[in-house]
């Protein structure tokens, strides 16, 4: 009668719930993911950069940067490069992007640029970093150009490339997070 | 602002080499105000030289530069100053130029936020001139 079926029923609404759940939250994380996504993409078409937020790894910049400080990037065609500015940017051949000031340029009528860049904290240019037979840098080695910053934010992802145990650790809380978040 | 320059090139190997000494005077504010902030954390200042050649539209040469901290007299008095930098040209183009330009410029760095590129009011015209020494002191 009622009392056989109920506790069935109760189970039975007990794995929906479960199921339920479970679709829910791998919605939620995936409209997380995807927001960040679309953020990340929005900036890189908005500031015209590959990489629109870097993070300071050297103190070749010092006092102005430290390691771990964020700089928020724009790339765009139309900006001239100009000395004195902050520039981004890497050397063929090798990943890690260098962030320095423009020391000199020598820019041609049809708006081609040569230009030699140099760490604040530095004692020489740069031009011991570039590659082999390098003594300049172009426009297509330009990652953007530092047009904001905020200290120290950045230090979480060096920790996290420098202790890959504190990378697990943070990524473990992140999924405890979202498991537990329940809407 | 006032800068005064006295100067002469020398050739070295290829490329034109320009020695330039200079003074200057200047008191950093913004608008009428003193440049330092509560988040102004630094201005690193610079003192480029710009001029065209033959080769080269735009050619833009930092030839000095400095860190004035928050907590400096942000007025600079100094006298007979020789660029931190070589000032080579991309070739020949600074002998015989008559109009390179001096500015300072500075870039401030706030505790967080916008780093905005500054060029000071006032430059100076360096004319250079159309023979090569061929030894000096410096």
């Amino acid at each position: 009668g009622a009392a056989a079926v109920g506790p069935a029923m109760l189970s039975l609404d007990f794995l929906d719930d479960v199921r339920r759940m479970n679709k829910r939250q791998v919605l939620n994380f995936g409209m997380i993911v995807s927001s960040a996504l679309m953020i990340w993409k929005g900036l890189m078409v908005v500031t015209g950069s590959e990489s629109p937020i870097v993070v300071v790894l050297s103190g070749s910049m010092e006092p102005a940067f430290h390691r771990g400080d964020l700089l928020f990037l724009t790339n765009r065609i139309e900006d001239p490069i100009r000395v004195g500015e902050i520039v981004v940017f890497r050397i063929e051949g090798r990943e890690i992007p260098i962030v320095h000031r423009v020391l000199k340029i020598h820019e041609k009528q049809n708006g081609d640029i040569k230009f030699l860049t140099k760490g604040d904290n530095n004692a020489v240019d740069d031009r011991g970093l570039y590659k082999r037979g390098q003594h300049w840098l172009e426009k297509k080695d330009v990652v953007g150009r530092a047009r904001g910053f905020v200290p120290y934010i950045g230090i979480v992802t060096i920790l996290m490339n420098d202790y890959p145990k504190f990378k697990y650790a943070v990524l473990f809380l992140l999924g405890l997070f979202v498991l537990v978040h329940r809407e | 602002l006032r800068k005064n320059v006295e100067d002469f090139t020398g050739p070295r190997e290829r490329s034109d080499l320009g020695f330039v000494t200079f003074d200057i005077t200047a008191d950093i504010l913004n608008g009428k105000k003193c440049i330092f902030d509560w988040n102004v954390k630094q201005l690193f200042l610079y003192l480029s030289a710009e001029y065209s050649t033959k080769n080269n539209a735009l050619n833009q040469v930092v030839l000095w530069d400095k860190i004035m901290l928050r907590g400096d007299n942000p007025r600079l008095f100094l006298k007979d100053m020789k660029s931190k930098y070589f000032f080579f040209d991309d070739g020949n183009g600074l002998k015989g130029n008559r109009n390179i330009t001096l500015t300072l410029s500075w870039n401030v760095v706030p505790n967080a936020g916008i780093l905005p590129l500054v060029t000071g009011s006032g430059h100076v015209s360096v004319p250079f001139p159309d023979t090569y020494e061929t030894t000096k002191s410096y």
